[in-house]
């Protein structure tokens, strides 16, 4: 699958958020970096069909992210969202499955799957008000993935996890990404330098470095802090 | 639309609705008022000149016996004449003639029957005194009230015929049912309108602005279903728990007033409470018809104050904009008939529509050169309307922009 970012700009009033970004993203991990305001959540909710481009497109193997074939395909989680306080982990991961369009059947079996996934089995019944904000996190993980999706929006996921989860869930979407496009912003290169095969840089709207990074090139978390120094 | 997983997100959406604690509560203390409200009559007291005569429970008990015992009987020569006689027997020189032993004796027993001829007829006690009481001049009076009434009603010729032909189908002479839990009924239902219209105010005011301010919206619309099947379930879920509000409420009203007063009533002519309404309908038929009116006009209300909640995407200020126009309803009590399309378009409206006297309107709806009651047209436009508001807020729904934050 070939995920193509062309020329996409968002412009609000008397400020441009991203400025005429291209790209391309196949599968496996692909790492964003950019200081708070560099335009990264701008750019992945455009990503997610949630914010419509001032201009340039989006697509997948031609299908517009507009479309509910492109949805389909997509798991999202944003940096900051919340919860239905009153729903529990179980009921909320097989509410999105369902909004996602998987079959009753298939989404119940993904759930407790999940669950099991992210360590959540024994408290899979228990209202998500009386979660911490690192469960909150994990249970808004298993969201985005229940649907096996094609392509993986991660905002800032491993905010409010920690050490020990933080690498947990590194080995999780290290091993999704196999099959899956995954985009995975950060302001923390360590969160990514592990496991990005591709490494995308932004700064106040722009892309500033596109493509892989190995170790030929010197150290990661060096360049980034000399960047945005 | 039903595509697949709606019954399931729509029973999500279902469970957002009737988890959160505030929709008992407001169910409950909603309860409670009707529940005093019909009790508390029965509990009050009754004073004249300053000194208690009596409990209203005791002048209750009083009165429904005398009711029950006319119940059945047709409203010909012979009752009118025997309630013109124990009238006659009220010396006519006292201040309340209710104080008196001729009233207490003689007059109580016929005092419904009599509260029916003077409300047809506009006869006070004096005029009533000296009608030579009989069949066809009853009918006759009412006539001449109702043409007086249709007239300063403003009606059209065409609009006097309608009328006139369902006058016409009324059975005659009309007979007297004892009624009493219609009649209490039927008085709370501006109350139980107005409740039902704030308790869904406050219950769905919240349903598409809270997705906004939790920053669940993100999650939703980036979803396959998001932006079309969840909108609906959304819709249906706030629209089940509107009608079912309003069938809760008119329930509670029918089995309270049933306990209270008793079951009889049902095959009485609605002239009996709407004395000025031509219809040939039962109480019975006219409480269905404004229990299906109330579930109707509770779904416009419902599928309004939702899509207002994504409009404006606050539920205070949701909430203030539905609480304003419940208000509006009541401090702009009617507007002039002389300003016919702008006063009968005002009183259809969900906040104005829900009273008796709007449900079963005298000034009908003309289209096509033919007549129909409010009651058959304005459900029809409601659920018109639903419709419309519902994909109008799904435009607004879908065009959402996540953005700042």
């Amino acid at each position: 699958m070939n995920l193509q970012v062309d020329r996409v700009t968002k412009q609000y009033k008397n400020k441009i958020a991203v400025d005429r970004v291209s790209f391309e993203l196949t599968e496996g991990v692909t790492g964003l970096l950019g200081a708070n305001g560099a335009g990264k959540t701008t750019l992945m909710r455009m990503m997610a069909g949630i914010l419509n481009p001032t201009s340039g497109d989006i697509s997948a193997d031609g299908i517009p992210v507009t479309s509910e074939e492109y949805r389909a395909m997509l798991g999202y989680l944003p940096q900051d969202f919340g919860y239905y306080p009153e729903f529990s982990a179980r009921d909320f991961i097989m509410y999105f499955a369902a909004l996602k369009g998987m079959d009753k059947r298939h989404a119940r079996e993904k759930t407790e799957e999940l669950l099991q996934l992210v360590g959540l089995s024994d408290v899979a019944d228990k209202k998500i008000k009386t979660f911490s904000g690192g469960i909150k996190q994990r249970i808004g993980i298993a969201q985005a993935i229940v649907n096996d999706p094609k392509i993986l929006i991660l905002d800032e996921p491993t905010s409010g996890l920690d050490p020990k989860e933080r690498v947990r869930f590194r080995n999780l979407i290290a091993g999704i990404a196999q099959e899956t496009i995954v985009l995975f912003s950060t302001h923390i290169v360590s969160d990514i330098e592990h496991i990005a095969g591709n490494v995308l840089m932004m700064r106040d709207g722009r892309m500033i470095y596109e493509g892989s990074w190995n170790e030929s090139k010197g150290d990661l978390e060096e360049f980034y802090m000399k960047e945005f120094a | 639309m039903f595509q697949q997983n709606f019954g399931t997100l729509y029973h999500y959406e279902l469970k957002k609705i009737v988890r959160r604690k505030l929709l008992w509560i407001a169910l409950a203390v909603c309860i409670l008022a009707h529940v005093a409200g019909l009790m508390y009559p029965l509990f009050s007291t009754y004073y004249a000149d300053g000194e208690l005569t009596a409990s209203h429970l005791q002048m209750y008990t009083v009165d429904r016996t005398y009711r029950e015992k006319l119940s059945g009987r047709k409203i010909d020569d012979e009752l009118l004449r025997e309630m013109a006689t124990a009238y006659r027997k009220i010396p006519s020189d006292v201040e309340q003639y209710t104080l008196t032993d001729e009233y207490q004796t003689y007059a109580r027993p016929y005092s419904d029957i009599y509260g029916i001829v003077h409300n047809w007829t506009g006869m006070d006690r004096e005029t009533m005194m000296d009608w030579n009481a009989n069949e066809a001049s009853l009918y006759a009076l009412r006539r001449i009230n109702l043409e007086r009434d249709w007239k300063e009603l403003h009606l059209t010729e065409t609009e006097k015929t309608f009328w006139a032909n369902q006058e016409s189908r009324m059975e005659r002479p009309v007979t007297y049912y004892y009624h009493e839990a219609y009649s209490a009924m039927i008085d709370s239902y501006l109350t139980v309108g107005i409740t039902m219209l704030l308790l869904i105010a406050v219950i769905l005011s919240g349903v598409f602005s809270e997705e906004h301010i939790r920053r669940t919206d993100q999650l939703i619309l980036s979803s396959a279903k998001g932006k079309n099947l969840a909108y609906w379930a959304k819709i249906f879920a706030g629209g089940t728990v509107s009608m079912a509000f309003a069938a809760i409420l008119s329930l509670i009203v029918a089995v309270l007033s049933f306990a209270i007063h008793g079951t009889g009533g049902f095959h009485a002519a609605i002239q009996l409470v709407l004395h000025f309404y031509s219809c040939p309908l039962t109480l019975g038929q006219a409480y269905l018809i404004m229990s299906a009116v109330l579930m109707i006009t509770a779904l416009l209300w419902g599928v309004f104050v939702m899509v207002l909640s994504e409009i404006l995407r606050s539920n205070v200020a949701t909430l203030a904009v539905s609480t304003g126009l419940i208000l509006s309803g009541m401090i702009v009590d009617s507007i002039s008939d002389r300003f016919r399309i702008i006063s009968q378009l005002w009183d259809s409206l969900p906040m104005r529509f829900l009273s008796p006297w709007n449900v079963f309107s005298v000034r009908p709806i003309t289209l096509s050169g033919h007549c129909f009651t409010s009651w058959q047209i304005i459900p029809v436009i409601y659920i018109l309307c639903s419709i419309i508001i519902a994909i109008l807020g799904k435009r607004a729904f879908q065009q959402y922009q996540v953005s700042g934050r």
